[in-house]
């Protein structure tokens, strides 16, 4: 009950305080899901992307086998 | 203790339900003279003192953070909308063109390609430098001075493109020693600015830097 | 019939200032809250990127992409 209490004196006992907490969350919120989306994504596919081929790529010889596996998925 | 609670409410709101009845007698107020509005009594469904925060507390979870996602999916549908509007990766790709300076004589042209448009580098001599410095503005039909068209006097670089009807005019021709345009007969001089013919502008210099003395970056 | 508790009073309305005071808490939350939604709006700027939140402390990196020159040719 003070827990209540307390959330509602501090969070929406002011409608203006809670508008701000809401606008702020999301903007905290975007960021966080954007990052936590590229883990995920990154995660998923670990090993195809990019940054991970590049140094093989760039060092040549067997870069343009992997290269045809990855057109093949 | 909580029934006890709740118990004692319902007979609180029943005794206000009675009060309310005479305080309307009682009133002053015509508006609630004039009300014959039975109040339903509530007593069952409100809640003991105090247990009430909990619910207004998921309440304002629940507005809250659908507020929240709102605000964070409108700007994000707005934005891949106005993602399309911006150019695409092959379009900036293009949308530069280097050029080795050192390549271009003193007194010569080059046009190079830069978005499907022609644009004309002249490195200038000074004799030419003075010659565009020492032009009357005021008597010119598009008066501009020399120093803003050119960042370094030395490299003229400007759209190949006749102001008129966007003819591309011939180079160290024309009756001011600068260009000429063949389809209709307009004159630029050594600074490109217009002085005879129909084309209403001087021809127009694109956004360009020199990245070094040696290179020119258009776009 | 009406009756009445007491006799009408009067009292000075309380001035603009008075008002504004009493609202000032409301309205510099509410600006906070406005603040808080230009940044949210603006995300991906570059021009509010570069001025504001790259400057962040601590996580202002996460708007500092930084794309190897070697793998962008413009």
């Amino acid at each position: 009950m003070v827990f209540y209490n307390a959330l509602r004196n501090i969070l929406y006992k002011r409608n203006s305080v809670f508008v701000a907490t809401v606008f702020t969350g999301a903007f905290v919120f975007q960021a966080s899901f954007d990052v936590g989306v590229t883990k995920w994504y990154e995660y998923h596919n670990r090993g195809k992307l990019w940054k991970d081929i590049k140094p093989r790529i760039l060092a040549g010889g067997d870069g343009a086998e992997d290269e045809d596996e990855e057109d093949d998925e | 203790m909580a029934s006890l609670a709740l118990r004692s409410i319902a007979r609180n709101s029943l005794v206000s339900r009675a009060l309310g009845s005479q305080a309307r007698l009682l009133s002053s107020s015509t508006l609630t003279k004039k009300s014959n509005y039975n109040t339903p009594d509530f007593g069952d469904y409100i809640k003991p003192n105090g247990a009430n925060e909990k619910s207004r507390a998921f309440t304002y979870f629940m507005v809250g953070s659908f507020g929240l996602l709102s605000t964070a999916g409108a700007k994000s549908t707005v934005e891949a909308f106005l993602q399309t509007m911006s150019a695409s990766a092959d379009v900036l790709a293009m949308a530069k063109v280097e050029v080795k300076l050192a390549a271009i004589p003193e007194g010569k042209n080059v046009i190079v390609k830069w978005q499907g448009k022609p644009v004309f580098i002249r490195h200038r001599t000074s004799e030419e430098i003075a010659e565009a410095n020492a032009v009357d503005i005021s008597s010119l039909r598009d008066p501009q001075q020399d120093a803003d068209r050119a960042k370094n006097p030395e490299w003229l670089v400007m759209l190949g493109i006749c102001t008129h009807l966007g003819c591309v005019p011939i180079g160290e021709s024309g009756d001011f020693g600068g260009w000429f345009c063949p389809c209709h007969g307009s004159h630029y001089d050594i600074s490109g600015r217009i002085r005879k013919g129909p084309a209403p502008l001087n021809l127009e210099v694109p956004e360009y830097e020199f990245a070094d003395p040696e290179t020119l970056i258009v776009g | 019939m009406v009756y009445q508790a007491s006799r009408i009073a009067y009292k000075s309305a309380p001035g603009a200032l008075h008002v504004l005071k009493a609202y000032t808490p409301n309205l510099i939350f509410f600006g906070a809250a406005a603040g808080g939604l230009v940044f949210t709006l603006t995300e991906r700027v570059p021009l509010f990127r570069n001025t504001f939140l790259k400057k962040i402390p601590v996580v202002g990196d996460h708007w500092d992409v930084k794309i190897d020159p070697q793998d962008t040719y413009y």
